[in-house]
């Protein structure tokens, strides 16, 4: 097979608004067969200059000095330009780049309306670029590689057509197809933009940390870039995407996506292939997934391709890296809670890579002082305010033992026949173990807590896929996935008023386990692709308490999913593209069979418009209910649908809108209607006829949601970023408990989000601010009094209707900056994250408890659980 | 472009979400339709979170109960403390009928809705007149049976009906009637102890069959021991409280002394 390598240059990117190459510096160098880099290297250094350039790239290329005093201008053509580079003089920094390797002349064509196959891989790790576009930039003609990297775009006007190619975090690069190209394998190789400059002082165009493609409500993440946002220590994808319009970014919580008003569970999340069902360590301030594993992130919200199912509001869909094939790459990470290890590898030659990553806190060895904040702000955050005062974990003899880890890893294996192989595994686990001490207000009792809890999931998945053709590819996953949370309790209560002891024990835990196989199929005919696939998941749950006071249960559930799909992405004229098919699934637990129709629509109006719509309908089994009555990691419960206490969700979605683009500036407006029947919510507060079983306190019922959401964003210049605004109202009718419409448990009216990025250099500033109305909560605003029929008289705590109240509204601005430097022939970057510059006490939720009893009267007081206030973190990166 | 910005912000603006609930907009029933009696509804707000005051009756509101044959507008008892009465007694309570309460004061509104028990009837009691040893340490001294309707359980009350009663001198805890009844008898019968009693005299034991709603709030406990806790158990839509019912049967006892 012919291989045509397309290399580029920055020309076709860049345009240098600043060009004064200095002639007049004079320079002397003296030594033999040295490293290119380490020769610029000693450069820098001797004369203080400022020289950007691909470390990696140059370190192959040897070079020799005689000492004899030449200028820096001649010096560098004399070593660049025989080896393909070439430099510029930019902003008082030498640029060191490639020069266009293919430069066609322009040709009569000699084919036309041909199809042309090949794949986009990073030019210096050889991985696989998943989701990159390509298109022809004269007809607007567009096209997405897949997950391998591959890709087909059809109908091509002519074999001299003009290309564009373009990812995100990655270099755009230009290239003019020739006569003589072998279009079965067109292979594109891209450079990201780190790679290229590791120190250059970027005047023009960098990259985004997003992008939005022309499908309905799809966005991707640029995850090196969400590095380089401000954060508590750890770079965390997901709580970059809680800065995507649509996304509830105000809940702080890692664990937590809100998806169009939709609950966290109404998130498919699948890492390489199997579905991770929690997301977050320490209690949610971190999301569980390492940025380091991951190549890339999409999000697609609302109505989505026939090829996802499975829930109801949206799909994240998680890329890992498969590991650099070309060298070994190291990486470190290091912040005030935690540190980590990044390695990529070729194995077997140039057929087979290999990543492992892993990050392990230190909590339980170093109490750092911005530590003890966090952890004491989130643990009373998690533990059910059962009195008034915050409880300060460090504050008695023993320390709080806390831990969390996760390791991600992933080995990439491709055969002689073209049979690709990898196999991705993931384990992240938290441990806390805590005791403390507290007496209540009366100073009745003395309450002694001896806690412990886990929780962490497992999964890994095998991939295969294979290019039978240019017509034909198949994918198959096979995964394993298991989440597990438990907590065991020994707690003592001392009454002090009568010198008594009671003890309590009790261990809760839930368990889901499933295991999954898909496969896919697409075929490309003409102006379709179409896809037909099946997937099977075998579902087991575990609900248990044991106590020492009873209520003791334990739920099983095993149930089986069973989908199978068929979907066409058809483009009759290169403006149009229009996805359509059908989902069917059955699910055991209810012994029936689900229907899906999808229909998504985009048009390009156009070079700088487009129009899109989608309608669908989703269906979901699989159910996680925020419990009410219990505390810590605990307070989420699995469970199956079963159309007798949990039934199924389903949720029907339509929406539409448009997309401007324009020289770096972007606006996307997105209206939206969701219709939702089978929601379910734990209404503890209404269920006072048997608090002590769950089912009871469930109610069901159907909601409502609609939104309009805007986006606006500049991603060129040392200036980018964007705002992004969201109006949106979701409300639920739970016939048992209310007639009206009631608002749903997550319903913001309006969420304001921007997301600031400057960089002037080496130097990022970066700044995110997030406003957002309160969120609903029922409120307790009284007590009162009934004589009862045998003449007793009770006392009750009033409330309002089902979250009839809301919370005070949410806000805070983040700022980080980050200095890239380098050590030796290694990148390196130190950062400082301030979050909530401004600490304000945002509000999480409100509780209520009863503070003591006088002569028959309740005094009942209310509790807010507020979220993270200022909190500093410093963070350091290596990278060789 | 800054048309659109204009539009999104007006919007934003316009577009906040309050709390819709408070002590001062609530209302607070309780009415208990009683077979044979006229109905009466108690109307008050709940008071704040931390105060032990009494709750502020409702004056001026508009009281309608929905019969079987009629609708009736109850009237406001001048100093009643918030009640509400059919003075005129022109709707008695019928077993097994239906009755709907709407309440109306200015923008708030209240509805319920209630089935009368079917009648119950004494089957059997075991005295009229008790003989109480005030040495006892408490021994069964009383029993009675009633007639039950399925799915219906029964509260008991006892009330003395001398103006100035003689206590019964037990040297053992007693008076425990309240303690003992103060949660619905499942069955069809009970049997009551001497030590259940506290006075000498005339008594009035009786027994209702209470509405299935009714029957919750005699189990409902508030969070204890700094538990999170729940709203009383009602059927009010629009308000706390209870719109309920119930059947009666009496029986009259003479306590005296052994």
């Amino acid at each position: 097979m012919r291989q045509i390598l397309f290399t580029f240059g920055f020309c076709c990117a860049f345009v240098f608004t600043t060009f004064a190459q200095s002639d007049t510096l004079q320079v002397a160098f003296s030594g033999e067969d040295i490293q290119l880099n380490r020769a610029l290297l000693e450069l820098r250094k001797t004369y203080s200059l400022s020289i950007a350039y691909d470390n990696r790239a140059l370190k192959d290329i040897r070079v020799s000095g005689t000492g004899e005093i030449i200028s820096l201008s001649d010096l560098l053509t004399k070593w660049l330009v025989p080896n393909g580079y070439t430099f510029e003089y930019i902003s008082e920094t030498y640029v060191i780049f490639l020069k266009q390797a293919l430069e066609v002349e322009a040709m009569d064509p000699s084919r036309f309306n041909f199809s042309l196959h090949g794949r986009i891989i990073d030019q210096r790790t050889k991985e696989p670029l998943p989701f990159a576009t390509l298109s022809e930039v004269q007809t607007g003609l567009a096209v997405n590689s897949n997950e391998e990297g591959f890709y087909t775009l059809t109908p091509v006007s002519s074999d001299t057509a003009l290309l564009k190619c373009s990812y995100i975090g990655y270099q755009s690069v230009e290239l003019r197809l020739s006569p003589n190209v072998d279009i079965q394998s067109v292979n594109i190789e891209m450079v990201k933009f780190r790679a290229l400059l590791p120190i250059a002082n970027i005047v023009t165009e960098l990259p985004s940390l997003l992008e939005t493609t022309s499908r309905p409500s799809l966005q991707t993440l640029n995850v090196d870039l969400a590095f380089k946002l401000p954060n508590i220590g750890e770079a965390d994808v997901v709580r970059a995407l809680q800065l995507l319009p649509g996304v509830s970014g105000a809940l702080e919580n890692s664990a937590a996506l809100h998806v169009r008003g939709g609950a966290s569970d109404e998130n498919l999340v699948l890492y390489d292939g199997f579905t991770i069902y929690y997301l977050d360590h320490f209690y949610g301030v971190f999301s569980a997934f390492n940025a380091n594993s991951i190549k890339n992130v999409r999000l697609h919200r609302g109505v989505y391709e026939p090829k996802f199912g499975g829930r109801a509001s949206s799909i994240l869909e998680i890329t890992g890296k498969q590991g650099n094939l070309n060298e070994t790459n190291v990486k470190l990470n290091l912040n005030f809670m935690s540190a980590g290890l990044h390695l990529e590898s070729p194995i077997l030659g140039e057929r087979a890579s290999m990543m492992l990553s892993m990050r392990r806190s230190y909590t339980d060895l170093v109490f750092s002082a911005p530590y003890r904040k966090l952890f004491n702000g989130v643990y009373n955050n998690s533990v059910l305010p059962s009195q008034s005062s915050e409880v300060n974990a460090f504050g008695g003899d023993e320390q709080p033992d806390f831990h969390f880890y996760d390791i991600t890893a992933k080995v990439g294996f491709t055969t002689e026949s073209e049979d690709r192989f990898s196999l991705s595994v993931y384990s992240g686990r938290d441990d806390l173990s805590i005791g403390y001490e507290e007496k209540t207000i009366d100073e009745r009792f003395e309450i002694e807590y001896n806690d412990r809890s886990t929780w962490g999931n497992t999964g890994a998945g095998l991939n295969w896929a294979r290019e039978w053709d240019y017509k034909h590819r198949s994918t198959m996953t096979v995964g394993y996935s298991a989440f597990n949370s438990e907590l065991f309790g020994f707690d003592s209560r001392s009454n002090l008023f009568v010198g008594t002891i009671d003890t309590l024990f009790f261990d809760r835990n839930t368990t889901i386990q499933d295991f999954s196989m898909r496969f896919n199929h697409d075929i490309r005919m003409n102006n379709h692709v179409s896809s037909l696939g099946f997937a099977y998941t075998n579902y087991h749950v575990e609900n248990g308490a044991l106590s020492s006071i009873g209520a003791n249960s334990k739920d099983i559930d095993t149930q089986v999913q069973a989908d199978l799909y068929v979907q066409d992405v058809w483009s009759p004229t290169q403006k149009v593209e229009l996805t359509g098919g059908f989902r069917g699934s059955f699910f055991g637990g209810t012994n029936k069979f689900y229907l899906e129709p999808r229909a998504l629509f985009a048009y390009n109006l156009n070079e700088f418009w487009k129009w899109n719509a989608a309608v669908g309908r989703n269906h979901q089994f699989i159910r996680n209910i925020r419990r009410q009555d219990l505390f810590l990691n605990t307070s989420d419960e699995w469970r199956l649908a079963d159309e007798e206490d949990v039934p199924v969700l389903r949720s029907d979605q339509l929406s539409t809108g448009f997309i401007f683009n324009k020289r770096g500036y972007g606006l996307c407006v997105e209206g939206y209607f969701k219709w939702n029947k089978g929601t379910v919510q734990d209404a503890l507060q209404f269920s006072s006829l048997d608090p002590g079983t769950f089912e009871n306190n469930l109610v069901e019922g159907n909601g409502r949601s609609r939104g309009l959401e805007f986006l606006l964003s500049k991603s060129k210049g040392k200036h980018s970023g964007w705002v992004s605004y969201t109006l949106s109202k979701a409300t639920n009718n739970f016939d048992e408990i209310q007639i009206d419409a009631l608002p749903a448990e997550f319903d913001r009216r309006n969420e304001l989000k921007a997301v600031y990025m400057f960089r002037p250099g080496k130097l990022h500033f970066n700044a995110v601010f997030v406003y957002a109305s309160g969120l609903p909560f029922t409120p307790a605003f009284g007590t009162y009094e009934l004589e009862l029929i045998n003449g007793e008289t009770r006392e009750f705590v009033a409330f309002g209707q089902l979250n009839s109240g809301r919370l005070p509204s949410y806000s805070r601005l983040d700022v980080s900056v980050y200095y890239d430097f380098m050590i030796g022939v290694g990148n390196a970057t130190v950062g400082l994250s301030i979050y909530n510059v401004y600490n304000r006490n945002n509000v999480k939720d409100r509780y209520y408890f009863i503070a003591g009893t006088e002569s028959d009267d309740l005094f009942v007081s209310q509790r807010d659980q507020t979220l993270l206030g200022f909190l500093p973190a410093l963070q350091l990166t290596m990278e060789w | 472009m800054v048309r659109l910005l204009i539009i999104a912000m007006l919007v934003f603006m316009m577009s906040c979400e309050k709390s819709t609930s408070s002590s001062e907009t609530w209302l607070v029933v309780n009415g208990v339709l009683v077979e044979g009696e006229f109905p009466q509804v108690m109307l008050k707000r709940p008071v704040g979170l931390e105060s032990n005051a009494s709750g502020e009756p409702v004056v001026g509101a508009k009281v309608m109960i929905y019969g079987p044959d009629a609708t009736i507008t109850l009237t406001e008892i001048e100093g009643g403390n918030g009640l509400y009465s059919d003075v005129n007694g022109v709707m008695p309570i019928e077993a097994g009928a239906i009755y709907r309460l709407v309440v109306k004061k200015g923008d708030e509104e209240a509805f319920s809705a209630t089935q009368v028990p079917q009648a119950v009837a004494l089957v059997q009691s075991s005295a009229t007149s008790i003989p109480i040893n005030p040495a006892s340490t408490g021994q069964p001294i009383y029993s009675i049976f009633w007639t039950q309707v399925e799915g219906f359980t029964h509260v008991l009350k006892l009330d003395i009906e001398e103006e100035m009663p003689e206590i019964i001198p037990f040297s053992v805890s007693s008076g425990n009637f309240n303690q003992q009844y103060s949660f619905p008898v499942p069955g069809q019968g009970t049997t009551i102890f001497d030590t259940d009693f506290y006075y000498y005299g005339a008594h009035k034991l009786t027994v209702f069959s209470i509405a299935d709603e009714y029957d919750a709030i005699f189990f409902y406990q508030n969070g204890a021991g700094g538990e999170q806790i729940t709203e009383g158990p009602d059927n009010i839509e629009g308000g706390s409280g209870y719109f309920t019912s119930a059947s009666k049967l009496e029986v009259e006892l003479d306590i005296f002394e052994e």
